[in-house]
């Protein structure tokens, strides 16, 4: 697991140009600097220029309280190694800076980390930053990774890349992600976890011809938003969503789904609300919806009903043309019914051991 | 009198097999392992093969997750992916699912509901949920998703 080291406390660690000029052949311009910059590129990193990396002792090693010796060696010997340090001399390290902390992706302790450098065995051949607009898509990167580069100590290695590991990754993403954005559709969390499964897999040979898809199908079953999904319009979210995929949706318009039950009222309550806001209303009710067979009869018996009513608010009725509909059902959106087939009974998954007569 | 067993009617098979494209460039995913399920979708593979708008086409690339009648998750592959090019220059993406017609509609029950009223409309809504799904996220990914039945397909 990565571990947090807070660099807060103290001072920065200055370079001098010449130090940067000096170091940048063993760093950026080293061929093996150039082979990871692929990889990171891909999981979504970016590489940090030499001198914004703020390499400054932590905690553990004292900088405020010097040695009863009188001079503080640990910092001095810490600052040089770091200095000289940047001499790739071993397998690189793989080290990222994240809202001024560094987390180490070998799994080691930070007094590992901090020793390995003071030792001058193992120098970071690059400092990384995860891309991302918000925090959620950075710390996705730094998980993501942690399959990718299969960074954890050797001897976990055999144990870290199975297919266990991708499903408890997407698990703890879609997690965040819910946390992150509660009103998530599972149209957005399946984006969310294919993106993630991709940077943590996509060019590496482990899981090449591996269907991944299976994990991502498990992790939906369990972290999906079940009361919110699009088939069912039993809730204003989801009613929306259901309008906004119609082909003669409008921004401007407002839109009050009706049942047949409550087709009426529905249209009444809808008026309210819209008048609340401000709004000129349309009402677009669905032709089976309608407590009436044909639609003009609707109108005439709506305008009859609530004379006063279409008076103050000037409403405005709007009916989906019927060969229109024709059409939305051949795409196979037809959000505005609700439960189209329990008029006639409700559909249960289909049992071949039991005849019927 | 002896029973004679029956074999199984092998013209009733599904049609299916291996697609060969002519230009494989244009294909994305895998061009030795594209599979046709149905004679329709094996036109459709030519069609998408030859035509010069088309830059780009994939058959079963893309996964989708939608709710099951079981409420359980589950996996959908629209059977086509397309980009083409417009008389305008600009680039459209869509996906295609293939379906015979009758599948399209819901099915009427007959005077006795029978196991195969019930397995139909099962099926019915299952393929509703699933392209309720596709519907909504090709508008998500700026695409636009068809069904095509045997009707469109005999023009092309």
């Amino acid at each position: 697991m990565t571990r947090i080291i807070n660099l807060t406390e103290t001072k920065r660690q200055e370079f001098t140009p010449e130090d940067v000029e000096y170091n940048s052949k063993y760093w950026i311009k080293s061929d093996k600097f150039n082979h990871l910059r692929k990889f990171m590129t891909l999981v979504g990193y970016k590489a940090l220029p030499f001198k914004s990396v703020k390499w400054e002792p932590i905690e553990g090693i004292s900088t405020q309280k010097p040695r009863s010796s009188g001079s503080n060696e640990v910092k001095e010997e810490l600052e040089e190694s770091i200095r000289d340090g940047w001499i790739l001399k071993e397998d690189p390290l793989h080290v990222i800076s994240y809202l001024g902390n560094i987390f180490h992706g070998t799994g080691k302790t930070r007094y590992e980390i901090l020793s390995s450098i003071y030792n001058y065995k193992n120098a970071p051949t690059a400092i990384w930053e995860p891309k991302g607009k918000t925090e959620f898509e950075q710390i996705s990167n730094i998980e993501a990774t942690q399959i990718f580069l299969n960074s954890k100590p050797k001897s976990a290695i055999a144990g870290y890349s199975t297919k266990e590991d991708i499903k408890k990754m997407l698990i703890s993403t879609a997690q965040r992600y819910k946390k992150a954005y509660p009103n998530f559709t599972d149209l957005d969390l399946q984006d969310v976890l294919t993106k993630q499964k991709d940077k943590a897999t996509k060019g590496d040979i482990r899981w090449k011809g591996t269907k991944l898809s299976p994990i991502i199908n498990e992790v939906m079953d369990i972290e999906s938003n079940k009361n919110l999904d699009i088939y069912t319009y039993d809730n204003d979210q989801k009613v929306q969503l259901a309008i906004e995929t119609l082909k003669c949706y409008d921004q401007k318009k407002l839109y009050f789904p009706v049942s047949m039950e409550t087709a009426t009222n529905a249209v009444v309550k809808g008026i309210l609300k819209a008048v609340a806001q401000k709004k000129q209303v349309y009402i677009t009710p669905y032709l089976k919806s309608l407590p009436t067979s044909k639609q003009e009869d609707y109108i005439k018996v709506f305008n009859s009903k609530y004379k006063k009513f279409v008076k103050q608010y000037k409403i405005v009725l709007n009916l989906i043309k019927p060969s229109f509909q024709k059409k939305v059902f051949l795409l196979g959106a037809f959000p505005m019914v609700k439960a189209e087939h329990a008029e006639h009974e409700p559909v249960k998954p289909y049992d071949e051991n039991k005849k019927t007569s | 009198m002896m029973k004679i067993k029956k074999l199984p009617n092998i013209d009733r098979r599904a049609y299916k097999g291996l697609f060969k494209p002519e230009n494989p460039q244009k294909y994305k995913g895998n061009p030795k392992k594209i599979v046709y399920r149905s004679s329709w979708e094996k036109r459709f593979m030519k069609y998408c093969d030859k035509t010069k708008e088309i830059i780009e086409w994939g058959s079963e690339e893309i996964v989708l997750y939608y709710r099951g009648v079981d409420n359980k998750s589950h996996r959908y592959f629209p059977d086509f992916y397309m980009k083409v090019r417009q008389p305008n220059n600009t680039f459209k993406k869509f996906l295609v699912e293939i379906k015979p017609k009758k599948q399209t509609r819901k099915p009427q029950p007959g005077k006795i509901k029978t196991a195969y009223y019930k397995r139909e409309l099962l099926t019915y809504e299952t393929n509703k949920r699933k392209w309720a799904t596709a519907f909504a996220w090709c508008k998500k990914h700026d695409m636009s998703f068809k069904i095509l039945t045997e009707d469109h397909l005999k023009t092309f």
